[in-house]
């Protein structure tokens, strides 16, 4: 193969990562904060369809990534409500959520298409950072702005999880709510911010996979992204750095699936549409049955 | 950051709680306790099951509030907003009877937890290593600070956990039944921690309902009994009989008489090479073979996790065993079902009652008959004969001495120690031939304790053969003819009542004698 | 915070109490019977879709949702819609359409051929219409079919295509795999050789039709091949597809109906079939008193090119019309070779 196949690969490779790098990261904050997020498909498609509306309705695409943290934000706090202060089960919830989200955005979508409103938003691209970043952004061209973006928050996660003091406290919040409640921390006050972290993450995977990707929406567009990068937690063990190369793996599985068939082996075309799926079911697979922290999913009753 | 190599008396806190009220609901948990502890004594909080010792230390720790009554510490009375935290910073710390451990992280981040701050990044990792290092040393534990506390000893948690509190500058420290967990030997070093801790000026707060402890340790002893102080005595002026008869409240006469039956020679119940685990772990029950006779009660001693629990839960049929026979009466019931092991006579006291033993949300009546409810009297073609259940109902509540407004309430309203008796009634009811009883008096009071260990022993004598799991040496040393102790899944010893001893026992459950 | 926040429980209940409420409030309730005299009862349609939103998701659905709006307004119809149906539950929801009296139940999609086999036979007081091709007939006496040469429709897209790329490779890009789609693209190829024999044809299928992301790299692959052309049929995918059509400067040939509006820059122009026509003709045989058990085949007279809006030269498209004009008359004689999936996607 020639280089310029192996670059477009590459690129290939990151376009289809950054939304998993994402939902991945806002499933992870959450895990170690003793909270499954199973919500964060149904964050990303509410941050799919509120990336391309902003973006639409003020031209800006980078407005439209504000328009997905707000959302993030809205879907975080209701998450927050239900699953940590109720607390109403976090895979019910979660899952419940993802459907309400479908819902939602799927009308909201068809009120905007029969109300005349075209959802053809702009791309992100460096573009449109501004004229005094230019002589930065011209040597990042090559990476998507939100692709750096995720890089960026893998490499702080990571940094802040394992080697800092608010690290260990919130790894402690998701091993053993317990002691972190008897060490005087807010282990409600900690989920929730989690949870809104987590959320934001995921509408941010949203934002990436439209304005990031194909500016426009169609309904429940997310089409299970938000399970794989759950599936990317899990392989990686719940850290960050071993979650990144998940995310790649699946990333290149996706991007290998359209290529492989596009090289015209001659092999059925599911055959390679399945690829990421059953890499995804491989690699959860071979993990086995991976421990991670000890309380998520456990609700936490004061008292 | 508060870190106090040496506390010494003046930073001690003197506690005073005034009236202190709280109510659950239509229990009053507390009625009126007023408390007063000096720095540097070491103090015995005893009473039974329900008699409020844990809920009045949690109200001085913060963590509830009560109705009434005032708390002064170091003679300034604490505003409304007194939570764990202001408590800690006040130098009160609590260890509660299940450890607040994280047990995959190290000794060193565990007990470095509470000190750290959200906004604090970098926290000096190497000055708290060394600070923490030296504090360890200084009482004596030897803990690995990089090791994972689930992998080390349930003694060594304990010492985690008061490292962890001593680090946070704590020098006034409660420990709820601190024992429970330990073997002898383990209990008798924290007993000599504690002394050690008051010379360094601490106080110390000591949950307990074990008098023997409360004396060894204990300067002075306060007695609750039904959410009520009923008096606080120095230890040199009292005995244990005296402040035993202060805990209850009728007329007990210490000792329930508990003769053995003569045991047959005949086995009812052997093992053979039973080994219950799974590949690559280490194996739950490695090869364990005994028998018990008619008329027999036979211990089985350990430090909790040594296999007792998979044992029984093998016998039982709650779990598969990979090897070995069990074999009842000369039938080898190792392929039968749970129903068959019921039907043949075999019955069982789950160590956890609210796990194995009861459906909480069905009547005490409905749990009473929970075994048999396939069979006459208390169904007839599939269809429950509810004045059956009733009258059975009736009888247990009458013959357990059972303290229920009615038989038809569900079990969670009960306290914990008439949830056992019911436990216990359903096990030994209808003649059993083999009973597994596991831990059938933990965490009851005196007098249910003395009730269910007279009952195991009519058992025995009716003819039954008795396998008594329990953590209380004391408990097998009165009740069984021969004493197992098991360690890492083996039967390493085995005593015969002639030759108890409370000593060799802890050794052998700490693995180091085998006999 | 207490323990369990008794007042947020009965206030999230309430909210669900009101929210069902609404929902039940919000249900259409049975027509209205006709009121004594009226002169006569409307016809009562009904038409199942596989998708959501029929109105704006791919060429094909919407150029039945025309033929919907002909039957509705020039007409005067009742045509109810039923969306997003599960192709195994097609059979369930067209046999609750004749229960409650329907008198015609429309099929638009080919997938729907087993559950029309199924459900026709137990209610033969009901017409059951395919509006797609159908090889054979449902043992029933009221089954009538609109079946589209289909193959005749890939040929015409098949000389455009060839005629209006200027690289010599052009793309055809399916949702998913299934026989009438390879047939159509059969025509295609075979047609795109036929008046341009150095042509290039490279074939993929997405896999499904409306994961956007996936159009958009399948659609990048084959611009990337050097397609200049790209044929999409598909559903609301094909979103993703004028992406890639427009980052890598190729135009996307649309489908069954005019999608110019829907990306003006990225569209070349549509392979339109003249739906509503067919709808009309149900409706006046229907009307009429004509309409028999019957396969009606659908040729090349309901077939056109959308206008290309100057996408490519007045040369080019006089070309092409002048080649679409010889195909209606039978002109052309491209031979009818059958590809199947396999070898189409070979390069």
């Amino acid at each position: 193969m020639e280089l310029d196949w192996w670059l477009d690969f590459l690129l290939a490779v990151l376009r289809a990562a950054t939304p998993l790098l994402f939902c991945a990261l806002g499933v992870l904050a959450c895990e170690r904060a003793g909270i499954l997020n199973i919500g964060v498909e149904g964050s990303m498609l509410a941050g799919a369809l509120a990336a391309v509306l902003g973006a639409v309705f003020t031209g800006n695409p980078w407005l439209g990534v504000a328009a997905a943290i707000l959302t993030g934000l809205l879907a975080g706090l209701v998450l927050a409500g239900m699953t940590v202060y109720l607390p109403a089960d976090q895979i019910a919830t979660g899952i419940a959520f993802n459907l309400v989200s479908i819902g939602v955005t799927s009308f909201i979508y068809r009120l905007l298409v029969e109300g005349g409103v075209r959802l053809m938003a702009p791309s992100l691209n460096w573009g449109q950072a501004g004229g005094w970043l230019e002589p930065l952004t011209a040597r990042l061209a090559i990476i998507p702005p939100l692709t750096l973006l995720a890089l960026i928050l893998v490499i702080g996660v990571q940094v802040l999880l394992f080697s800092t003091g608010p690290g260990l406290l919130w790894r402690s919040v998701g091993e053993s709510a317990r002691a972190a409640h008897a060490a005087g921390l807010s282990v409600l006050r900690v989920r929730s911010l989690a949870l809104l972290g987590g959320s934001v993450l995921g509408a941010l995977g949203g934002a990436a996979l439209t304005l990031g990707w194909v500016p426009t929406f169609v309904d429940n567009m997310t089409m299970g992204r938000g399970f794989i990068g759950l599936a990317a937690v899990y392989f990686g063990r719940w850290r960050p750095d071993l979650m990144f190369f998940a995310c790649l793996l699946f990333g290149a599985g996706e991007a290998l699936a359209f290529r492989a068939q596009a090289m015209g082996a001659g092999l059925n075309p599911y055959y390679y549409l399945m690829l990421p799926y059953v890499l995804t079911l491989a690699a959860v697979a071979i993990v086995g049955m991976a421990m991670g922290p000890r309380d998520a999913g456990k609700p936490f009753l004061r008292g | 950051m508060p870190i106090n190599l040496n506390p010494i008396s003046d930073t001690a806190v003197a506690v005073q709680m005034e009236g202190i009220c709280k109510s659950f609901g239509p229990v009053k948990a507390l009625d009126s306790v007023s408390l007063t502890v000096e720095p540097g004594e070491i103090r015995a909080l005893v009473g039974e099951n329900g008699a409020g010792k844990t809920t009045l230390m949690t109200v001085l720790y913060g963590m509830l509030r009560p109705d009434r009554g005032q708390l002064r510490i170091a003679g300034r009375e604490v505003g409304r907003d007194w939570s764990p935290k202001r408590a800690m910073s006040a130098g009160i710390g609590m260890i509660h009877q299940h450890f607040s451990l994280v047990p995959n992280h190290t000794v060193l981040e565990n007990v470095l937890m509470p000190q750290l701050r959200w906004t604090r990044l970098r926290p000096e990792w190497a000055r708290h290593r060394k600070t923490v290092q030296g504090l360890s040393e200084q009482y004596g534990f030897a803990l690995p600070l990089d090791g994972q506390v689930g992998a080390i000893s349930v003694g060594q948690q304990q010492q985690v956990e008061i490292l962890k509190m001593l680090y946070q500058g704590a020098s006034f420290l409660i420990m709820d039944e601190p024992t429970a967990v330990l073997t002898p030997q383990q209990t008798d070093a924290l007993l000599a921690l504690l002394g050690r801790l008051r010379a360094q000026g601490h106080t110390v707060v000591l949950i307990t309902h074990k008098l023997a402890e409360a004396f060894a340790a204990a300067d002075n002893i306060t007695v609750l009994r039904r959410g009520k102080l009923i008096t606080t005595v120095p230890c040199e002026h009292t005995t244990p009989q005296a402040v035993a008869g202060a805990m209850v409240e009728r007329d007990w006469s210490g000792d329930v008489d508990l003769r053995l039956p003569e045991r047959e020679t005949s086995w009812r119940l052997e093992v053979k090479d039973l080994v219950v685990g799974e590949d690559h772990r280490q194996l739950e029950v490695d090869g364990v073979s005994l028998a018990i006779g008619p008329r027999e009660i036979v211990g089985v001693a350990g430090v909790a996790g040594n296999g007792q629990t998979e044992l029984a839960e093998a016998l039982v049929g709650l779990r598969i065993a990979r090897a070995g026979t069990v074999v009842l009466a000369g039938q080898d019931l190792s392929a039968w079902s749970i129903a068959r092991r019921l039907q043949s006579g075999l019955r069982y006291i789950p160590e956890n009652r609210h796990l194995n033993g009861m459906v909480a949300d069905l009547t005490l009546a409905e749990n009473l008959i929970l075994d048999r409810s396939e069979s006459p009297p208390f169904s007839a073609r599939g269809v429950l004969n509810r004045r059956a259940m009733g009258r059975a109902a009736a009888e247990t509540i009458a013959d357990y001495d059972v303290r229920t407004p009615s038989p038809d309430v569900p079990m969670s309203h009960l306290s914990g120690g008439n949830q056992q008796r019911v436990v216990v009634a359903r096990a030994l009811a209808s003649r059993p031939r083999v009973v597994i009883a596991c831990q059938p008096t933990r965490g009851l009071d005196i007098s249910a304790t003395a009730y269910i260990r007279k009952r195991l022993v009519q058992c025995a004598s009716e003819g039954a053969a008795i396998l008594l799991f329990s953590s209380e040496i004391e408990e097998l040393i009165q009740l069984c003819h021969r004493m197992l102790v098991m360690y890492r899944g083996r039967v390493v010893g085995e005593l015969d009542a002639s030759n108890f001893d409370t000593a060799i026992i802890g050794l052998m459950m700490s693995g180091q004698v085998a006999s | 915070m207490s323990k369990k926040h008794p007042g947020m429980r009965r206030v999230l209940a309430g909210l669900s109490v009101l929210l069902v409420m609404t929902l039940v409030a919000g249900c259409p309730r049975p027509a209205a019977q006709p009121a004594p005299g009226a002169e006569k009862d409307p016809v009562q349609a009904a038409v199942i879709f596989s998708i959501v939103n029929p109105a704006r998701a791919g060429g094909w659905d919407r150029a039945d949702w025309a033929g919907i709006l002909a039957l509705r307004e020039e007409f005067g119809w009742t045509v109810t819609v039923a969306e997003g149906v599960p192709y195994g539950q097609v059979a369930a929801t067209a046999a609750g359409f004749a229960e409650a009296g329907y008198d015609i139940v429309i099929f638009p999609d080919a997938g729907m051929t087993d559950a029309w086999h199924e459900v026709s036979p137990k209610y033969p007081k009901t017409w059951f219409v395919m509006m797609s091709m159908a090889e054979r007939l449902p043992d029933s006496p009221r089954v009538a079919a609109w079946s589209p040469d289909l193959y005749a429709y890939g040929q015409m897209l098949g000389v455009a295509a060839a005629k209006s790329s200027r690289t010599g490779t052009i793309g055809l890009l399916g949702g998913v795999p299934v026989p009438v789609i390879a047939y159509l693209f059969s025509g295609a190829v075979e047609a795109a050789r036929f008046v341009r024999p150095d042509i290039r044809v490279v074939t993929n299928f997405v896999g499904d039709w409306v994961d956007v992301t996936a159009h958009r790299e399948i659609t990048a692959l084959q611009v990337r091949e050097g397609a200049d052309v790209v044929f999409a049929l598909t559903g609301p995918g094909i979103l993703g597809s004028y992406e890639a059509a427009k980052a890598g400067g190729a135009r996307i040939i649309g489908h069954a109906w005019d999608l110019h509006e829907d990306a003006p820059d990225a569209i070349l122009t549509s392979m339109i079939l003249d739906k509503p026509r067919m709808y009309r003709d149900l409706a006046r045989q229907f009307e009429g008193g004509m309409l028999e058990k019957k396969t009606v085949h659908v040729g090349v007279e309901y077939f056109k090119l959308a206008d290309f809006r100057g996408a490519v030269p007045q040369a080019t498209v006089d070309a092409i019309d002048q080649l679409v004009t010889r195909l209606r008359a039978g002109e052309l004689p491209i031979p009818r070779v059958v590809h199947s999936i396999d070898d189409l996607l070979k390069r």
